[in-house]
């Protein structure tokens, strides 16, 4: 009897007796390789953000470049951002560093440097954004899909033209992923529903300091039928044969976009394909773009995405339609951050921040590449707010 | 009603207009003393039946219960319509005891949340879930076969073999909604022998459990936001819909035994030790394996149980379990080469621990095979204590109850009437939810654990009662009419979600038929 008790004991034992890993807080301290600032200035210190791909925690420091201090982590597979903005002689600059699946634990508390590039800051900004419907005129649950519109603002010194610049939705990069289709997929963005471009010669629709230009769903005035605004004066509006053919949706005389890519057709009654939260990006792209048909297949079957290399980016926001910021499509190095309206249907807006004026008046708005800093909401959405000018080829109203 | 009313009268004037010859009736109070009086048969040791068995019964049980109340976990529905039809029965074949059970379920729940995915949300194997904070709808269907046997091996030594099949489908009914499908075997085979001392028995067990949930969407316009549940309000994002969260597989085996001894000179004792460990892996998908983290539990339980005396006889159980479980939780990270996810990281971040412990006396005044009155009492520990390693969170509570029964038996020629009471009274001792992760205004931390702390820590009070009518309607086959009802009153700390203290309650009712030949 006793025989049996004491092998059953250690049987138990023997089985219970397994490996533990139970987590450790690391001391865990950034390195920043600068080599790649050439004559930049070196910024003082770096904004650094951390997030832990496990648990999906996010911490956010600020790490001086002079005296570098150490952090205190849970241990885990972080991905790393490191951010700084700084000025030379009128000149805006981002830095901007990335590594990813970095693993930090007790025994792995060095970390690769992380290498850092500058860019100046990108002419053309997104400065409002109106993408959140609105409701139908003395109804109370019908939404309005078709008012959305974005302000694009040459924030620079210099006049910019639009001609062949892109619009397009861009896919989750938590959700879809193309690396077995493209060996440098880390370098492109992907597009996942229309791709809007703007036509022109190449110098048709020159963009001045200080003045923006409006792509509207549609280039009318709204107001008549639902509780937002006028986009009468739009310069754009993306509206195309298709829809055209469709019927029910007017052509005002805005210059029509060109659907230049169909990746996957919406069947929302708006024709920038989305409406209550989203991922948008402004390009020019350096390459062609492929064509229908022709898309990448993602890890997911039958979900297509168009590939953007991120150095066309011009500009890029990461729209949400809740608070979880696990929902963010965009990798940091094009958005840092993100926002989101209070509610679907609430005729509300996302307006750039400004930082400063010019002698001539004019706005200069704050662009960090962070929009949880960059942008804030507006109840009152409006084009052209504070000033902002006119293109001078932009002197008509659209209004049918 | 004209109708109601004839069925009623002719169920009740059946035992009179039957002329059924007098006989021994076998009703509820003769199977509890059957049953119970056989401790073996209440063990995972299936050979001892050949030295301490039942008499022959055959048992056919339908019921339909009815449950509904705001005292509730999350999980739990709002209200509950539950059909049950369950037979069993044990036959004495030359030497084998053999005894065999098939029960099927039907279940329809309303008002269930944060349950995206699962048949049985409680299952703590199943940790990394993924939850909605959408209050829906469940349709469920569960079917449970078992068979017991024991061959004596000659005089002293005895075989046995205990196998049950459960298997169980469950389909949520609104967006994000998901099919499941569970299966599990268990094998218990058994060792028994009787020496001077008394009896010994040993018994092995191995279980094997699936299961497969595919959530999904009924409007495809609507993505649907879950959450990756990974314990002590902890989770990350995903969605359902979308290419998002795919189908999910828990796969669990199970292994363990267990140690008995029992002595039977005049009274009755059986000791019962089991142990139990199993592993769970949690995998997303089929073609691209995703695991999103491993379960370790152990089970450890223990019984005593004594029956002695004859006019009035007493059954007394001590019992106790305690249950570890361990949660791993994986990183993973997408392998472009070899196309697969791989594990980065591996860290036990969940411990949850439960202690139960218990003891109850029951004592039967006898009268024939039956009882006429039935007193008991008993006293009971309830504790939870969960740990989230890092951000460190906690998740506990103890409970103490004592409750009591009292059961009338009327025994008539060829019928009888059994109405019992049954009350618990449970007494919260302490309570603690302490949430230190950045997910602090998500809705599993705001609203699910304080809500779920609130009711696991409640006091409350339960009170119930049951009928059962008996006849005999041919010669040794008896048909009996049962009702049963139960109400359930807490008063919920509520500091624990808001503030201040709310009275909830649950009732349940309960009516069936049994046939027992």
């Amino acid at each position: 009897m006793k025989r049996i008790l004491y092998s059953l004991l250690a049987l138990c034992l023997v089985i219970s007796c397994e490996e533990t890993r139970l987590p450790s807080l690391v001391e865990w301290r950034p390195s920043i390789d600068e080599s790649a600032l050439g004559d930049v200035p070196r910024p003082d210190s770096y904004k650094i953000t951390v997030s832990n791909i496990g648990t999906e925690a996010v911490e956010e420091m600020v790490f001086d470049a002079l005296s570098p201090q150490t952090f205190e982590l849970v241990q885990g597979i972080y991905n790393i951002t490191v951010q700084a903005h700084g000025t030379l002689g009128g000149r805006a600059f981002n830095y901007i560093g990335t590594a990813n699946a970095v693993k930090i634990s007790p025994g792995n508390t060095g970390t690769t440097p992380i290498k850092v590039s500058a860019s100046e800051s990108s002419a053309l900004v997104f400065k409002e954004i109106h993408y959140n419907a609105s409701m139908v005129k003395n109804s109370a649950s019908a939404r309005y899909l078709k008012d959305t519109y974005f302000e694009v603002y040459n924030n620079s010194e210099q006049t910019v033209y639009a001609d062949g610049i892109c619009l397009g939705d861009v896919l989750s990069s938590r959700v879809y992923d193309f690396s077995d289709k493209l060996p440098d997929a880390a370098n492109y963005v992907f597009m996942g529903t229309y791709v809007w471009q703007i036509p022109g010669s190449g110098t048709d629709y020159p963009i001045a300091p200080g003045e923006s230009f409006v792509i509207a769903a549609s280039a009318i005035d709204h107001s008549q039928t639902a509780e937002t605004l006028d986009l009468s004066t739009a310069e754009f509006e993306t509206i195309c044969d298709r829809y055209k053919e469709r019927g029910g949706q007017p052509d005002a005389n805005a210059v029509n976009m060109t659907l230049v890519c169909t990746i996957k057709e919406s069947g929302l009654g708006n024709q920038l394909g989305k409406f209550t939260d989203g991922a948008w990006a402004l390009f020019y792209p350096s390459v062609p773009l492929r064509k229908d048909g022709e898309y990448l297949e993602s890890n997911h079957a039958n979900n297509y995405g168009l590939e953007v290399l991120k150095t066309d980016v011009l500009d890029a926001i990461d729209l949400l339609k809740s608070e979880n910021p696990d929902d963010k499509r965009l990798e940091s190095d094009l958005d840092a951050g993100w926002i989101k309206c209070s509610t679907t249907g609430g005729n509300e807006s996302v307006v750039r921040k400004i930082s400063g004026r010019r002698e001539n008046g004019s706005i200069i708005l704050q662009d960090t590449n962070n929009t949880t800093e960059d942008f804030t909401v507006s109840d009152s959405p409006q084009i052209r707010r504070d000033g902002t000018g006119r293109p001078s080829w932009s002197n008509w109203t659209t209004a049918q | 009603m004209r109708t109601n009313r004839l069925v009623l009268s002719l169920l009740l004037t059946a035992p009179l207009c039957l002329n059924v010859a007098a006989q021994e009736l076998h009703d509820k109070a003769w199977s509890v003393l059957n049953e119970g009086r056989a401790l073996w048969m209440g063990s995972d040791n299936a050979a001892g039946l050949s030295f301490d068995a039942p008499a022959e019964f055959n048992l056919l049980d339908a019921d339909f219960s009815y449950e509904r109340g705001y005292y509730r976990l999350k999980q739990s529905p709002k209200r509950e319509g539950e059909l049950t039809f369950d037979t069993q029965g044990l036959k004495k074949i030359g030497k084998i005891i053999a005894w065999g059970r098939f029960s099927y379920n039907n279940s329809s729940e309303n008002g269930a949340s944060f349950n995206t995915l699962l048949g049985n949300p409680y299952d703590e194997r199943f940790l990394y879930t993924a939850a909605d904070s959408i209050e829906g709808q469940w349709k469920k269907q569960s079917y449970l076969l078992q068979f017991k046997a024991a061959l004596p091996l000659g005089e002293r030594v005895s075989t046995g073999l205990h196998v049950i099949y459960n298997d169980r489908i469950a389909a949520g009914q609104i967006d994000p909604r998901a099919e499941s499908y569970h299966y599990s075997v268990s094998v218990k085979p058994a060792l028994a022998w009787t020496t001077d001392i008394g009896t010994i028995g040993l018994n092995g067990i191995y279980t094997n459990t699936f299961e497969r949930s595919t959530p999904g969407i009924s409007n495809s316009q609507e993505i649907q936001k879950v959450f990756l549940l990974r314990g002590l309000g902890n989770w990350v994002g995903d969605q359902v819909g979308g290419s998002g969260l795919s189908t999910m597989y828990f796969r669990c085996n199970s292994w363990g035994g267990g140690l008995q001894y029992s002595w039977n000179q005049g009274w009755k004792l059986l000791a019962d030790f089991g142990y139990l460990t199993d592993k769970t892996t949690i995998t997303e998908s089929a073609t691209q394996p995703k695991p999103h983290g491993n379960t370790y539990r152990q089970n450890i339980s223990g019984s005593l149980s004594a029956i002695w005396g004859e006019k009035v006889q007493h059954f007394l159980r001590l019992s106790a379990k305690g249950v570890k479980t361990k949660g791993t939780e994986h990183t993973v990270l997408w392998d472009t080469g070899s196309g697969q996810w791989i594990t980065a990281m591996s860290i036990d971040q969940v411990m949850l621990r439960s202690l139960d412990a218990s003891l109850d006396w029951n004592a039967y005044l006898t009268d024939g095979e039956a009882y006429s009155w039935h007193w008991g009492a008993g006293a009971a520990w309830e504790g939870k204590d969960d740990t989230y390693a890092l951000p460190h969170s906690v998740f506990r509570y103890g409970n103490a109850s004592l409750s009591a029964v009292c059961e009338r038996r009327f025994g008539f020629s060829n019928s009888s009437l059994t109405a019992g009471l049954r009350l618990r009274a449970t007494k919260n001792l302490y309570g603690e939810y302490s949430y230190q992760g950045h997910r602090g205004a998500s809705a599993p931390v705001r609203d699910l654990y304080p809500h779920n702390l609130s009711i696991l820590a409640a006091d409350r009070l339960q009170a119930g009662l049951e009928v059962e009518y008996a006849f005999n309607v041919a010669k040794g086959v008896s048909l009996a009419l049962c009702a049963q009802g139960s109400f359930l009153t807490a008063s919920c700390d509520w500091a624990y979600e808001a503030s201040g203290i709310a009275h909830r309650h649950r009732g349940n009712a309960l009516g069936g038929v049994k046939l027992y030949f």
